[in-house]
């Protein structure tokens, strides 16, 4: 007995504790709070704010200026049969098909032939070669492959025409736009993506290597059985950056073609970027803005979910 | 949780003398410290003006320049660009400035300098405009002067450059604009622009003539508009032509004799040039070089449905305007337009390849590498500085060329049909004459300041005259509005073949990032022409709904 007294006023000491209110736990942590204060107020001004206001404009009629009158769903209504808005979102699912295809595949794929390689140096060699590109800024690879596209006089032109071919209209031609601007970035190599999968890699403990060695498992069978579910956190994020990233793209496209031509290569970011700032319509930009928001995370959802393997968490958990 | 307090009670131990009000008060301090470096950072740099404090007069004057790339024209100014391009003519050399210390007054300049050279000097251009306005300040003591350099070349950039002043109420004196702004807002008598008429019969204060003398009679007309008010002053003449490389000329076996006159002997040079293996027009397919090529063709054929809409006017407000257009009276399935989108569909042929994703940097440099033999523009604008680029070269001892020139033919019976051709105005090289440029802002309206006004009138007809003129025009290559200047450097006579100007109505063409896909669309073949006119009236009719909006105008459009 003497013994189970100590217990109970432990136990209630905690529990005190645990249910402290709100405010008190607040008052508590005042001077950590009041070092944050500066940084919700940014966050709210220039994070939040904007963002809300985006979402209240889409039911407005807003020039950004003086006109800003309530007019319901009627931006949605017309956004619905809004065929540019419709070719644009046929053009970056075509888009984001394919950035799940090779482009997304090929880091992972150079990360393990570098993993694989038995020289160390070899494998800081290939690291730093493949990651050098990366630094260069995007703007200069874009106008960089604006040259090679140039139909007039551009590399690619040059080399057919030695080769006693047809030169190809690339990034001008209705039909061969949105192909030309998809390869732009191959062969998809390098980059951080590249870079994390290879960390990943290597946190994969020896001796768990060793051991299948052991049980006899050949190359192929460790990617799949080990490598590839050890690296599903990294290829979970990937592919929900490349969602994110893929359906909020335009900055490329409006330097490279300006959605053009005839609207061959127009995304739904540029598509809401002309109306914005060429057209000055921000209210129907908002609503633009805001069925994309919605599409992206349901995309990110699904993503989630279909990446969601219990097996494969299950199995992962247990090697670890 | 632990951690959390572990590392507070650290960093509260390595405070130990900051008491919590004075923490609080930096906290807060820095907060609004960074709350206003974050908003207001700019402001240092551009001082609010003095004159908007008082409510000055707002007048524009307009530099057709700015409204296309020449701002942005690379290369540095070799000794034969800021040579004698112009001086002024003996007749006028009796205009001198002169000091008016009775001239009183702050006045602000809001205008977009060029983009900085190639080798990161400051444009030609924006330094004689700074020189000017130095010169007139040390003419003028007890005048200042500040020069704004609003960011940005676009007309867009510039747009909304003013819109935010506007709403803060705070526009320079003067504002650079691209051309005419204000008859939306003159139909609703509302415009924040003063008009600068009254001024325009009375002497120059320095040349001692009228005013109205110191432009050229067919750009004050259409810079007047439908309202015959002059609320914008050009600085500049906006002529164009055809300038043709004479080397690739004569490869292709064409003379001087072979400059076309009509629209089959056009189409006859262009085809030689192609045969030649030569590309015959150095343009892009984008939005400004399309409307440009359209507009040229479309203005002139469409003056008999412009002036039956108009009730016989040149110039028609927009509320005429607007109003045909909505009630159906005017309508794009008409044999002008399609006459119009066709000549286009057959110049655009003669394009380079895949001219739509070109660059205006891109033909440039076709036409100075001698691939592409025409060049459709003005001297100094239209894509980028051509004749500059051209003494450039021959500076630098590389490879250059000697430029003919034609203008775009009279539409004739047989390329438009008899009604057309009988029916169509003097065709003139400047479609872009036949588009609107708006500051829409018909909600404010600044009250004048007598003194300030005085003093931005003084400093534009100062600017106006034929020697300041000729001085200003000089870098650019630009052709002054002055027709008093002497154009010493012959090629630019060569923009005066064609004397006409254009008839300048104010054509209905939607919003560019909207019409240019549809349009693209029916030149490389995506589209019939019935479907791109379908689509461009519906276009039309979306932009007409915006402008009606923003404009206040009362009528209901579809």
């Amino acid at each position: 007995m003497a013994t189970q007294v100590p217990q109970v006023v432990s136990s209630r000491v905690q529990t005190a504790v645990t249910v402290k209110p709100i405010w008190q736990r607040i008052w508590q942590m005042r001077l950590a709070y009041a070092f944050l204060i500066p940084a919700f107020i940014f966050l709210i001004l220039f994070e939040y704010w904007p963002a809300f206001l985006a979402m209240k404009e889409a039911f407005y009629d807003w020039d950004g200026f003086r006109i800003n009158n309530f007019i319901g769903l009627a931006n949605f209504r017309e956004l619905w049969n809004d065929a540019v808005f419709r070719k644009s979102l046929v053009n970056i699912l075509i888009i984001f098909l394919f950035y799940l295809t090779i482009p997304f595949l090929m880091p992972i794929i150079i990360a393990e032939a570098i993993f694989n390689l038995a020289s160390e140096r070899a494998q800081k060699f290939w690291r730093v070669f493949l990651l050098v590109p990366a630094i260069v800024p995007s703007l200069v690879t874009l106008l960089l492959w604006q040259y090679l596209y140039n139909p007039v006089d551009g590399f690619l032109n040059t080399l057919l025409v030695a080769w006693g071919q047809q030169p190809q209209l690339w990034l001008s031609s209705p039909d061969s736009a949105l192909w030309a601007y998809m390869l732009i970035g191959f062969p998809w190599a390098s980059g951080t993506s590249m870079l994390i999968y290879f960390a990943g890699l290597q946190n994969i403990p020896q001796d768990v290597i060793d051991a299948s060695r052991l049980d006899g498992a050949g190359t192929w069978t460790r990617i799949r059985k080990i490598d590839l579910p050890l690296l599903m956190g990294q290829i979970r994020l990937f592919a929900i950056l490349t969602v994110i990233e893929t359906f909020q793209r335009y900055v490329s496209v409006l330097i490279l073609t300006d959605g053009g031509p005839a609207n061959a290569t127009i995304v739904p970011g540029l598509h809401l970027f002309h109306k914005a700032f060429s057209g000055n319509r921000l209210g129907y930009a908002s609503a633009i803005g805001l069925v994309m928001f919605a599409f992206i995370l349901a995309l990110t959802l699904i993503n989630q979910v279909l990446l969601k393997n219990p097996d494969t968490e299950s199995r992962t958990q247990a090697v670890v | 949780m632990d951690d959390s307090r572990s590392s507070f009670e650290l960093t509260n131990g390595l405070l130990p003398q900051m008491t919590r009000r004075r923490f609080l008060g930096f906290t807060v301090a820095g907060a609004c410290s960074a709350l206003l470096a974050a908003c207001g950072g700019g402001a240092a740099e551009t001082p609010a003006p003095a004159a908007t404090k008082s409510g000055g007069a707002q007048v524009v004057f307009v530099t057709p320049t700015a409204g296309s790339t020449s701002s942005s024209a690379a290369g540095s100014a070799s000794p034969a660009a800021s040579g004698s391009a112009a001086t002024p003519a003996a007749s006028t050399a009796a205009s001198t400035p002169v000091t008016k210390a009775a001239l009183k007054g702050k006045i602000t300049i809001g205008r977009q300098p060029a983009s900085p050279l190639s080798n990161g000097k400051d444009d030609p251009g924006n330094l004689i405009f700074q020189e000017l306005i130095d010169r007139y300040v040390k003419d003028h003591p007890g005048v200042s002067i500040e020069w704004l350099r609003v960011p940005g070349a676009s007309f867009d950039e510039l747009t909304a450059w003013v819109k935010t002043r506007q709403a803060a109420k705070n526009v320079p004196t003067i504002v650079g604009s691209h051309a005419t702004t204000t008859s939306s807002q003159e139909a609703t008598k509302t415009s924040p622009w003063i008009s600068m008429s009254p001024y325009l019969a009375q002497p120059s204060a320095y040349t001692g003539k009228p005013w109205k003398q110191d432009f050229s009679e067919d750009a004050l007309a259409y810079i007047q508009s439908s309202l015959n008010e002059l609320y914008s002053v050009t600085l500049t003449a906006y002529k164009a032509t055809y300038l043709y490389n004479k080397n690739l000329w004569k490869k292709a076996g064409l003379t001087e004799a072979d400059e076309p006159k009509t629209w089959p002997q056009f189409y006859a040079v262009l085809d030689k040039l192609k045969n030649a293996g030569i590309i015959p027009m150095a343009r892009t397919g984008d939005a400004f070089a399309l409307s440009h090529v359209y507009n040229v063709t479309v203005a002139s054929i469409s003056r008999k449905a412009w002036l039956e809409m108009s009730g016989g006017k040149m110039f028609a407000s927009d509320q005429t305007r607007y109003s045909a257009l909505c009630s159906g009276k005017w309508k794009m399935d008409v044999d002008w337009n399609r006459k119009s989108a066709e000549t286009t569909k057959k110049l655009f042929s003669y394009f380079p390849p895949g001219s739509t994703t070109l660059k205006a940097a891109d033909i440039e440099q076709l036409y100075l590498t001698q691939k592409a033999a025409l060049w459709q523009g003005t001297p100094a604008n239209q894509g980028q500085t051509i004749l500059r680029r051209i003494d450039e070269a021959k500076a630098e001892g590389l490879e250059s060329f000697e430029v003919g020139a034609f203008p775009t033919p009279q539409p004739d019976a047989e390329t438009f049909g008899e009604e057309l051709a009988k029916n169509a105005a003097p065709i003139a090289d400047d479609g872009e004459r036949g588009l609107q440029y708006m500051v829409a802002s018909p909600d404010l309206r600044m009250d004048t300041d007598p003194g300030v006004e005085a003093v931005a009138i003084d400093f534009l007809q100062w600017m106006t005259t034929p020697e300041i003129q000729a001085v200003y025009v000089k870098p650019s290559y630009d052709l002054p509005i002055n027709p008093a200047v002497k154009l010493e450097d012959p090629r630019l006579q060569l923009f005066y073949k064609n004397p006409t100007q254009l008839f300048p109505t104010y054509f209905y063409y939607g919003n560019r990032p909207d019409w240019i896909p549809n349009f693209q669309a029916y030149l490389l073949g995506q589209k019939d022409i019935e479907a791109y006119i379908k689509d461009q009236q519906a276009e039309i009719y979306a932009y007409a709904q915006k402008v009606i909006r923003e404009s206040k105008l009362d009528i209901a459009c579809p």
